[in-house]
């Protein structure tokens, strides 16, 4: 009887688990195709091309869970190769800040200083407790590396969103797309860390990032408007 | 076995090399580029293979992605830095670097596996694989056309290397899989969806 429950109780989380992986899929795709849409077809803007990039990336990673699960009929929560499409993701929404937005709403003056100061703060504290957890369980090199990379994402996103405006109001038009960057990686560490503990709220959680995932592509295309018109 | 492959197939390709000049030597010359990235990444996983005597299975879906990928990735990068950051020829480059890496491959597996290889084994080497070499190499190569701008150059590259790595280790989990079918209609339809787009774009 008991035996009988529990086969119940795996396939209902292999339901659960298949579902969730799926949704993850649709939804980065339609971040990535909306995002080659609109970026790549008319030339758009070079930052909205590298976010459509990161978003590929992120589409990359997910295929490569769904195929897993759908192959081994079991979830691979330790690092693998999917993993390495969230990583290249979180690299091009790091280029996407450092490489074409950053120059736009830092201006390097001395009375910015403090902004950054509480941005660094903040996304330490997120690296910090980040690692604290890892500990907890078993510490994988790899999620450091990613853990890093969100911090160095949210070092801007906090900037950009304390900012004030100094050039024709962009930062105030992308302030809701920073908000939904830095709700992405904090999910998406918690989500590492819940895997890191086999934690039952991973799927939860997952399914939580698809939702953001599928309004950051639509909040950047409509900032991106505002700033070019 | 794969250097006697690797001097007979080179070989004559090389002495094409004195006959040509501008783009299209460039091309064959990373075709023997890419067909020497196959031999070094050949001699590098089977250092990995054995040294951590890992199964086939998992060799094949998580250490050959990683490495085969990071090798091909040196010649684009050096014809960036020190040739031309065009697009045009960039992408020619990387497409001929997969492009080689893949005649290699499937001439020795055709050479290892003679006795049981058949019309359906070529057509699936032929098409899939040789695109998938040839897609994840160019994925690469376009982050080249940013080898001069610093700031988007560093961090692009990573991502588009880990990009090309995932596609890989797709492609790779999924024909060592009961859905090989699936796995090799997936670099077809991505080359096709390239194709297309690419079209749509410049017109």
């Amino acid at each position: 009887m008991d035996s009988q429950k529990n086969r119940v109780r795996m396939g209902e989380c292999f339901g659960l688990n298949l579902t969730v992986e799926f949704i993850s899929l649709l939804c980065s795709l339609f971040a990535f195709i909306y995002g080659a849409h609109v970026s790549f077809k008319n030339r758009g803007a070079l930052f909205l091309q590298i976010i459509t990039c990161a978003f590929g990336c992120f589409s990359l990673g997910n295929l490569y869970d769904l195929c897993y699960f759908v192959c081994m009929e079991r979830a691979d929560y330790s690092f693998n190769i999917g993993s390495l499409g969230y990583l290249g993701g979180m690299f091009f929404l790091f280029s996407s800040y450092y490489g074409a937005m950053d120059r736009i709403g830092d201006n390097k003056s001395k009375s910015l200083v403090k902004y950054k100061v509480y941005s660094l703060l903040l996304s330490s504290m997120n690296l910090i407790l980040c690692t604290i957890m890892m500990y907890g369980a078993n510490f994988n090199i790899f999620l450091f590396v990613s853990s890093v990379l969100s911090s160095a994402v949210l070092y801007f996103a906090f900037k950009h969103l304390f900012l004030p405006d100094i050039e024709n109001g962009i930062l105030k038009v992308m302030k809701q797309y920073n908000l939904l960057i830095i709700s992405l990686c904090v999910i998406k560490n918690l989500y590492d860390i819940s895997c890191l503990y086999s934690s039952a709220l991973s799927p939860y959680l997952k399914l939580l990032l698809c939702t953001i995932t599928i309004f950051i592509m639509p909040q950047a295309v409509k900032g991106v408007k505002k700033w070019s018109t | 076995m794969v250097y006697i492959i690797f001097i007979s197939v080179a070989v004559p390709l090389f002495m094409l090399l004195f006959l040509m000049d501008g783009q299209p030597r460039n091309i064959v010359g990373f075709v023997i580029l890419g067909i020497a990235c196959a031999v070094s990444s050949y001699e590098i996983n089977s250092l990995i293979k054995h040294t951590y005597n890992i199964t086939d299975f998992n060799f094949k879906v998580f250490i050959s992605p990683v490495t085969e990928e990071l090798i091909k990735f040196i010649p684009p990068l050096f014809f960036g830095l020190l040739a031309s950051d065009k697009r045009k020829n960039i992408i020619g480059v990387s497409m001929a670097v997969g492009i080689g890496f893949a005649v290699m491959e499937n001439i020795y597996l055709l050479v290892i596996n003679c006795s049981y290889v058949n019309i359906f084994w070529a057509l699936m080497r032929g098409f899939s694989t040789s695109l998938m070499h040839g897609i994840t190499t160019t994925v690469v190569g376009l982050g080249m056309t940013f080898i001069h701008k610093k700031k988007l150059f560093y961090t692009g590259i990573f991502g588009l290397a880990s990009a090309s790595i995932t596609y890989h280790g797709i492609y790779n989990l999924l024909v060592e899989s009961k859905y090989e079918y699936i796995g090799i209609f997936i670099p077809i339809l991505t080359y096709l969806v390239i194709l297309l787009s690419a079209r749509k774009i410049t017109d």
